[in-house]
């Protein structure tokens, strides 16, 4: 048996419980004061018509009685990763799926699902003032649905004689790798739930959509074969990015923000002994178009002054400044483990010496203690958000501002 | 309305079984008595480890911080108005 821990609207629920004030009023978290739009909402919000991903401006006027309240990412995550490690108290079979999502396997366990979901939810609530919702089944697919049907503060348990009427009960988009397109493709071949997709069959299934075709028929059975994974699984890529807050920024002020995005690339690529060949550079205008590129260096780096002159040249190849460049992403790939490389053949400066200066340095003051002057220009610094493959350990952890 | 500072304050708290239990503050000349914690979290700034709280005098709510690394207690914000604890 698995089990699905979902936190109730997680961030909310954080600043509800340490703010008195707030408790049971609409409010919604937001990135920052400026433009920014709603991380997240309380349940409160969410009854007068308050979504995850409106502008401030938006969600104000569907409700001008909601409360807007800057997020503070170091508690969430901090409260994240106390309870996380709390559920590897009880048992250490515990996948971390996101900052307020992880599935624990049941099967060792002495006690029932329902006593596990009643101590683990009077643990959180005693120290953490929030709730979390709970759902238990034979799969990891069945019990993050499960997990959806009683919120808040649920709790749904579904044995294997129910999955099928279970699974039956939803949308085709509540199931895993259904997106709006592929609902919409589906509809058009007749398919509008999950009944439906196990009477055209597997074989048919599997023709149209070839491999994924297995998988979704499978789905559609309420089986799904992976198990809670508490390994850590090892990176492709490491990658950041940063939302401009200037309108219109001259390149100059792009330049530096390139330079900040390659540092903190570079710094997590130095602190997990990483180094990679291919720089990818991604450029978002405000008009919600992007341009991509990457270009694979012929030898591995961890350097920032490497990644910053790659997504340099591949900035002036393939960006428009005119346009109005919101955002700015560098993804290193192409990664090799226990190797991190400083400098080539070709570099005159001792490198490595300086890179573990400074690393050194930040590692007692905090990070960006020692930077490059120029990231001084901009606006934003640091990592603001949470990124959905945020983990409160290894590679994956970001400490963010 | 949150007002938020990053001033410098004197804290009387009480340090036991590894928790710090802050119970009053001086803030422009007065003595605020802190009524209830109500919430607590640790962030971490390179070695230095930075205690968060807030908490109440059941009229306004406080977010003071406490520093490892410098020993130095900060008020860093207020939510003002009335409030029933």
């Amino acid at each position: 048996m698995l089990a699905c821990l979902d936190m109730d609207a997680f961030f909310a629920s954080v600043e509800e419980a340490s703010n008195p004030k707030l408790k049971g009023k609409p409010i919604a978290v937001i990135g920052a004061k400026e433009r920014t739009v709603v991380t997240t909402c309380s349940y409160a919000a969410r009854r007068l018509g308050v979504k995850t991903g409106m502008s401030k401006f938006e969600a104000l006027k569907v409700c001008p009685q909601l409360t807007l309240v800057v997020g503070n990412n170091r508690k969430y995550t901090y409260v994240s990763k106390e309870i996380m490690q709390y559920l590897t108290t009880i048992t250490p079979d515990v996948e971390v799926y996101s900052i307020d999502e992880a599935f624990i396997n049941l099967d060792s366990l002495d006690f029932d699902p329902e006593s596990f979901a009643y101590i683990v939810k009077t643990h959180i609530y005693k120290k953490f003032k929030i709730t979390c919702s709970i759902g238990v089944g034979p799969n990891k697919f069945i019990a993050k649905l499960a997990s959806t049907v009683f919120k808040p503060d649920g709790y749904c348990f579904i044995k294997d004689n129910e999955i099928i009427n279970f699974i039956d009960s939803f949308e085709l988009k509540a199931l895993w790798g259904i997106g709006s397109r592929l609902a919409k493709k589906l509809n058009n071949m007749g398919i509008f739930n999950t009944a439906d997709l196990r009477a055209y069959g597997k074989e048919k299934l599997c023709k149209v959509f070839g491999k994924n075709g297995e998988y979704l028929y499978k789905m559609a059975c309420g089986v799904y074969e992976e198990l809670a994974n508490k390994k850590k699984t090892s990176v492709k890529s490491i990658g950041h990015s940063m939302t401009l807050l200037e309108n219109n920024p001259s390149v100059d002020r792009c330049y530096n923000y390139l330079l900040q995005v390659s540092e903190m690339v570079s710094n997590r690529a130095r602190t997990h002994k990483l180094s990679g060949k291919t720089i990818c550079l991604c450029v978002r205008y405000a008009n919600f178009e992007g341009v991509a590129k990457r270009y694979t260096l012929p030898f591995f780096t961890s350097a920032t002054h490497h990644i910053y002159d790659a997504s340099l040249d591949l900035f002036n190849q393939i960006a428009t400044p005119e346009k109005n460049i919101r955002q700015l992403g560098v993804t290193l790939s192409g990664l090799l483990e226990k190797t991190v490389m400083y400098s080539n053949i070709f570099d005159r400066k001792n490198w490595k010496s300086i890179y573990k200066a400074v690393d050194s340095i930040n590692k007692k003051f905090g990070s960006s203690a020692i930077t490059y002057a120029s990231v001084l220009n901009c606006e934003r610094r640091g990592a603001l958000t949470i990124s959905p493959a945020w983990k409160p350990s290894g590679i994956r952890y970001i400490n963010v501002k | 309305m949150i007002i938020t500072l990053d001033e410098k304050i004197s804290v009387g708290a009480i340090f036991e079984g590894g928790r710090i239990k802050p119970v009053w503050f001086l803030y422009k000349h007065m003595k605020v008595i802190i009524k209830q914690v109500c919430y607590r979290w640790k962030e971490r700034e390179g070695e230095n480890i930075i205690y968060k709280f807030t908490v109440t005098d059941n009229k306004s709510i406080y977010e003071i911080s406490y520093s490892t690394m410098t020993y130095q207690w900060y008020l860093l914000a207020i939510d003002e108005g009335s409030l029933q604890c």
